[in-house]
């Protein structure tokens, strides 16, 4: 659960042309947007103005703009390039948000919360079936004895998980099938997304019991 | 010409608001506000709906009243095969949301209404509901997109199911309930923001608008 760890925070399909995916890892808020270019951008969900949540504003390409004042900021540098109370001088290109490494691999993409000097090493093809994430409203702690216990339902191929730690109280499953069958993979997916709502439901419950 | 008896900031009235403005049917508006003055409850407004609820329009005298009845006539009177469903299964799918989008309002909208300080409620008891309903939406409409659609019903053009639910959904964060664990429904509202005619309502903001080649 280290800082310096690569976690898996988005699926690769999760960030569409001019969408603002709103992720979470260990407590940090992050705003996560695919520019035009096909650049990552993972910032801190925060705009330097106000403090308003940037994944509510507008991913325009190049640009991402606040709802609230309009203030910008360009892709990969965060850097902030318009501020409309200003509009005479161009805005000091100090002004950035703060930005995390990223990567997008196997179907994913992957952030840490400080840089990382290693590459991101696991042994998965890079092209493998991504179930559905499922968000758990319980620590990483007590889903990870659940997930080592899981047993794929059918006769499946058994998934290769993750657990993204969002907090101290939640966390989110994100599987990977390293080689599906050639046929049948929504319906694979349905069993596993099926499968892993049960494994919620007792990873939530079990606090209480 | 149609009467929109309506409240600028009523979930279930900004439901019937989106849908006459993307069918470009012309209306008069007119408010009745819920809160705090309870306009609602007055007996010019009781004679024309006896449960003193919003929305309602007026038809040249036909009266209808309720988001979801509202959305049927509208839809199936102008726009019977996009809109609204015309053939059988489809007609049972488009009920399925727009119960639901009621099963949202007793739940999500109830703890908006509470936030708000307008209506207390078992705020604990909706946010349960409103997490089991927003997890199998948002689940739903996952396994929509690894099917190629876009909408709550596997059609190339959205229905009034969408626009039923899309008001609680939207306003959820009002309510203390983030979007944030519901990433399929983030970029389902996006979709719904970029449809042509659509409007805001207070709390509600626009999103960019689509990648052009
Ligand atoms: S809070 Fe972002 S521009 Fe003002």
């Amino acid at each position: 659960m280290s800082a310096h760890a690569w976690h898996p925070i988005a699926a690769a399909r999760d960030l569409p042309p001019r969408h603002v995916f709103h992720a979470k890892l260990l407590g940090q808020e992050l705003a996560v947007w695919r520019a035009d270019d096909g650049f990552i951008n993972v910032w801190e969900n925060r705009c330097l103005h106000r403090g308003v949540r940037l994944s509510i504003g507008l991913n325009e390409g190049q640009e991402l703009k606040c709802q609230y004042h309009g203030w910008r900021y360009a892709s990969r540098t965060a850097g902030c390039t318009y501020i409309p109370a200003h509009p005479e001088g161009a805005p000091a290109r100090r002004i950035a948000n703060r930005i995390f490494p990223v990567i997008e691999r196997h179907g994913l993409i992957w952030s840490a919360l400080e840089t990382s000097p290693d590459d991101l090493q696991t042994s998965l093809p890079p092209d493998p079936l991504v179930l559905r994430e499922i968000a758990i409203d319980a620590p990483a702690a007590i889903v990870e004895p659940l997930l080592a216990a899981y047993d794929p339902p059918g006769h499946g191929p058994r998934p290769i998980f993750f657990i993204q730690p969002t907090d101290s109280e939640s966390c989110v499953i994100r599987g990977v099938v390293p080689e599906p069958p050639p046929t049948g993979a929504l319906a694979l997916l349905r069993l596993h997304d099926a499968a892993l709502c049960a494994l919620r439901d007792v990873a939530e419950q079990r606090p209480a019991a | 010409m149609i009467t929109f008896y309506e409240d600028a900031l009523c979930e279930n009235c900004y439901a019937v608001r989106l849908l006459l403005h993307m069918l470009a049917v012309p209306y008069t508006s007119h408010f009745i506000e819920l809160y705090p003055s309870r306009a609602n409850l007055q007996p010019r407004f009781r004679a024309i709906n006896p449960l003193a609820e919003l929305p309602v329009i007026d038809d040249d005298g036909v009266i209808i009243a309720g988001a979801a009845p509202i959305l049927v006539y509208l839809a199936a009177k102008h726009a019977p095969g996009t809109w609204y469903a015309t053939d059988t299964p489809a007609l049972a799918q488009v009920t399925h949301f727009l119960t639901l989008a009621e099963r949202l309002s007793a739940t999500v909208g109830a703890a908006r209404r509470h936030e708000s300080g307008f209506a207390p409620t078992d705020l604990p008891a909706a946010h349960t509901g409103a997490t089991r309903l927003l997890r199998g939406l948002d689940a739903h409409l996952w396994f929509a997109e690894q099917q190629g659609n876009a909408w709550l019903l596997p059609t190339p053009h959205p229905t009034i199911a969408d626009l039923a639910c899309f008001p609680h959904v939207i306003l959820c964060e009002e309510g203390g309930i983030s979007r944030q664990p519901y990433p399929a429904l983030r970029r389902w509202c996006d979709r719904v923001k970029r449809l042509p005619n659509f409007l805001v309502m207070p709390g509600v903001f626009l999103t960019a608008p689509p990648k052009t080649e």
